[in-house]
């Protein structure tokens, strides 16, 4: 046994050896980083949005936490005809679980009037935090100290994905060194317009796809994350808003939270949410979608606002 | 608990460290019984982790079918009561919780297809994990006894291990008790080498899981719930790698659970032998799922006359086992129907006699197949191909209408991914390489160079390991 613990000790060396020999090797070639690392990626433009942060400049009335249908579908730009401003915080595949981390960050960087948090349907039936969204803002992220390096760590543990440790710990140190810039693959069709929005270029749908809308359950976990929400936005005397994307073929999920302390907007109420021009695919909005649908949300949060 | 959670990387280690603790107490009776016992609670950690309350089918199992295996020993006269007892209980327990639904809807649409309106509710069932490997399991123990082949065990404890041996409780492979019984029973002493090589293979079982099983995955679930939108070249392909993703996902669970169980002394018997190389479809089926083959052969086929008693008999008797073992991976049509087609394909070589050729490896010394072997090979893989997407499909139509469109849309392809062909590339590359005798005698060389080559492979291996591990996908045969 001595003998077995002491070659496991050797091994681990050697592993530790051979992995910082490939860390190294990323440094200097893409093309190693890329297999070995990740790709950075300007898909959803998280590298945007947190420097655009990380700058300062911004001090919205209202922060958007979700997924692609939040940053692709709402442009905070709408809010500033009600003199209002937004900022979107959103990733991809970014779940009520991972939006209550980065909220907390969040608010302790700034305390807006609203947050609203945009929950696409089947990512509040996911039992688990996913490690997309993790590993989207441990690659693209540029918020490396607190409070958002303790949100990512909060985030690691939860997905418990250990390799998004090794991209944080490296990008972390990489993006120091160099700019991301010339590595970073291009998102082709969607360009970074400001306040976290990415307005989509893709062919818009010209009919509603045949697909059977999903249905299932909002996971423990999930309610839990936005009764999480509601208790820090009440403990900051922040307004909350839960806020349903519109989506052409509209899934219904069982045991949603309780309204109570909430408002909660369907955006399929939004008068041109079953117009397939709009989307270029089930629940995803085009610019022009974008434009409208936030135009018509811009409205209803200032309702919201005007609320006694 | 899956062997790719975060939650087994931690216990594991701690299971580990306890076991070998206790091992210099194993040498007076007291001591194995802890050790045993230990064995037990983590087995029944390890599967409680998953939904405790089933543990209670487990444990009665056990209980029944030691008891049973104890009576039907010391009976003479009500053997074959004790006999039905155990056999109706595991039987009643996997029909009940895996084929009750899947019945009465068969029995629904039996009626309706006559015009008769029949009107039932399904159950509420939860399909307990591992049902269909544990219950087979114990169900050999009372066979072997009844057939005079083994002993009883005095010791529920030790009984109660064997079954809940948690490396292969889940998934597999299915343990006869003459095999991993003694095991149980005797002190184990740490064995430097098995241990090593209990490592070795988990790290590969877990590459073959998560980095090529997992790459596929996505894909495969795409391609077979969109096929209506895809050319017949992008459905062969989504066919092809779901043959990958099954062969990755399965026979990495069996290495993660072999490899696991020499972590602990315990050797379990192999469960996969490159059945991709194999020439003919007798021979994939030697080298696919080996305990689950063997076992219906032993308890099924055999019993039925085997092939004694003419080519008719033997003929009904291949079709028996083959439906048989297609029907016990799911309440559906679509594994009937897998297992009819094996059948049909087996048909020809049984005619022709040539069943029982190709029983030595498929690698040759030189490490290359002759094209014979080459032809042989790309035959019996097609043919297993077509024959999965009855096993992948949804239903009898979702297949029929899945190969249908094989023929459509010339060459095009709509979805493609260089990465998980380039990991299939990797596993299949080794698999062949490692059977070379040659280049295992030089990559196992304990010079000081090839160890340090070897270990820095390994590092490699487990890098990829690692950047995959977060899909965390359940292992397709848990729902077996």
């Amino acid at each position: 046994m001595k003998q077995f613990v002491h070659r496991m000790v050797r091994f681990a060396g050697l592993l530790l050896t051979v992995w910082t020999l490939g860390l190294l090797a990323s440094l200097v070639s893409p093309q190693v980083e890329s297999t070995l690392v990740a790709k950075q990626s300007d898909w959803g433009h998280v590298n945007q949005k947190t420097l655009e942060w990380r700058e300062g400049h911004v001090s919205p009335d209202v922060m958007f936490f979700g997924s692609s249908t939040c940053y692709c579908g709402i442009d905070p730009h709408a809010l500033e005809s009600h003199g209002l401003r937004g900022f979107s915080f959103c990733s991809n595949a970014q779940g009520p679980q991972h939006s209550t981390v980065l909220l907390e960050a969040a608010l302790k960087d700034h305390v807006p009037a609203m947050v609203v948090l945009d929950l696409y349907p089947m990512l509040c039936t996911a039992p688990t935090m996913s490690a997309e969204p993790l590993r989207d803002w441990a690659v693209n992220g540029n918020l490396w100290t607190a409070p958002w390096r303790d949100a990512m760590l909060t985030m690691l543990r939860n997905a418990q994905d250990p390799f998004a440790a090794v991209q944080m710990l490296y990008f972390g140190l990489r993006n120091t060194w160099t700019p991301s810039g010339d590595r970073t693959k291009p998102d082709l069709h969607g360009s970074y317009s400001g306040l976290g929005f990415v307005p989509r270029s893709f062919p818009a749908l010209e009919a509603v796809p045949e697909t059977t809308p999903p249905s299932g359950r909002w996971s423990s976990t999930a309610l839990a994350a936005v009764d999480a929400a509601r208790r820090m936005c009440e403990q900051q005397g922040v307004s909350l808003v839960l806020l349903t994307p519109p989506q052409l073929v509209q899934q219904e999920l069982e045991g949603r939270p309780s309204r109570s302390g909430m408002a909660w907007i369907d955006g399929n109420a939004w008068p041109s949410a079953k117009t397939p021009g709009f989307y270029y695919d089930d629940h995803h909005l085009v610019a022009e979608g974008a434009a409208s649908y936030s135009t018509w949300l811009a409205a209803e949060l200032n309702r919201q606002f005007q609320r006694p | 608990m899956l062997f790719n959670s975060v939650e087994f990387l931690v216990f594991l280690p701690l299971v580990f460290l306890a076991y070998w603790a206790i091992q210099p107490l194993t040498r007076t009776a007291a001591g194995l019984k802890t050790q045993n016992a230990l064995l037990l609670v983590a087995s029944y950690v390890f599967y409680g982790w998953w939904d405790w309350r089933f543990l209670s089918l487990i444990a009665l199992s056990t209980v029944v079918d030691w008891w049973v295996g104890r009576r039907i020993h010391a009976s003479r006269n009500a053997r074959n009561l004790w006999l039905a007892l155990s056999l109706g209980l595991n039987l009643g327990l996997l029909g009940y919780f895996k084929y009750a639904n899947f019945f009465m809807a068969s029995w629904v649409d039996a009626w309706g297809r006559l015009g008769v309106n029949v009107e039932t509710s399904t159950l509420n069932l939860i399909l307990p994990v591992g049902i269909s490997f544990y219950t087979f399991q114990t169900l050999s123990y009372t066979l072997d006894i009844y057939r005079g082949k083994m002993k009883p065990t005095a010791s529920l404890l030790e009984f109660a291990a064997f079954v809940g041996f948690f490396p292969q409780l889940v998934a597999g492979p299915i343990e006869r008790a003459s095999a991993l019984l003694p095991q149980i029973q005797r002190p184990r002493t740490f064995d430097l080498t098995l241990a090593q090589s209990g490592l070795r293979l988990m790290l590969w079982g877990m590459f073959k899981k998560v980095v090529v099983a997992d790459t596929c995955a996505p894909l495969v679930d795409n391609i077979f719930a969109h096929h209506e939108d895809y050319s017949g070249l992008t459905l062969i392909f989504g066919a092809v790698l779901f043959a990958f993703q099954i062969y990755g996902d399965f026979s990495g669970y069996s290495d993660m659970a072999i490899g696991t169980g020499r972590l602990f002394g315990i050797r379990l018997n192999t469960n996969f032998a490159t059945p991709y190389f194999s020439r003919n479809i007798a021979e994939f089926w030697r080298r696919w799922h080996i305990s689950l083959s063997t076992w219906f052969k032993d308890y099924v086929y055999i019993p039925l006359g085997g092939s004694r008693h003419g080519m008719a008999q033997t003929v009904r008797n291949t079709f028996v086992i083959f439906l048989v073992s297609g029907f016990w991976h799911g309440a559906n049509w679509t594994f009937v129907a897998w297992g009819g087609l094996h059948a049909l394909l087996f048909l020809p070589l049984l005619w022709k006699g040539q069943n029982r050729k190709h029983t030595a490896a498929p690698v040759q010394e030189s490490g290359f197949p002759s094209w014979r072997d080459l032809m042989g090979m790309a035959t019996t893989f097609s043919m297993v191909v077509v024959a999965w997407v009855f096993f992948r499909a949804e239903s009898l139509d979702h297949a029929t209408s899945y190969l249908a469109r094989w023929g459509q849309g010339g060459l095009k392809m709509n979805t493609f991914s260089a990465a998980a062909c380039l990991w299939i590339a990797v596993m299949m590359a080794w698999e062949w390489l490692i059977h070379i005798p040659a280049f295992r005698t030089w990559f196992t060389s304990p010079r000081r160079g090839m160890v340090l080559l070897r270990w820095s492979a390994y590092s490699c291996c487990a890098w990829f390991v690692v950047k995959h591990f977060h899909n965390q996908a359940d292992f397709i045969y848990f729902q077996f």
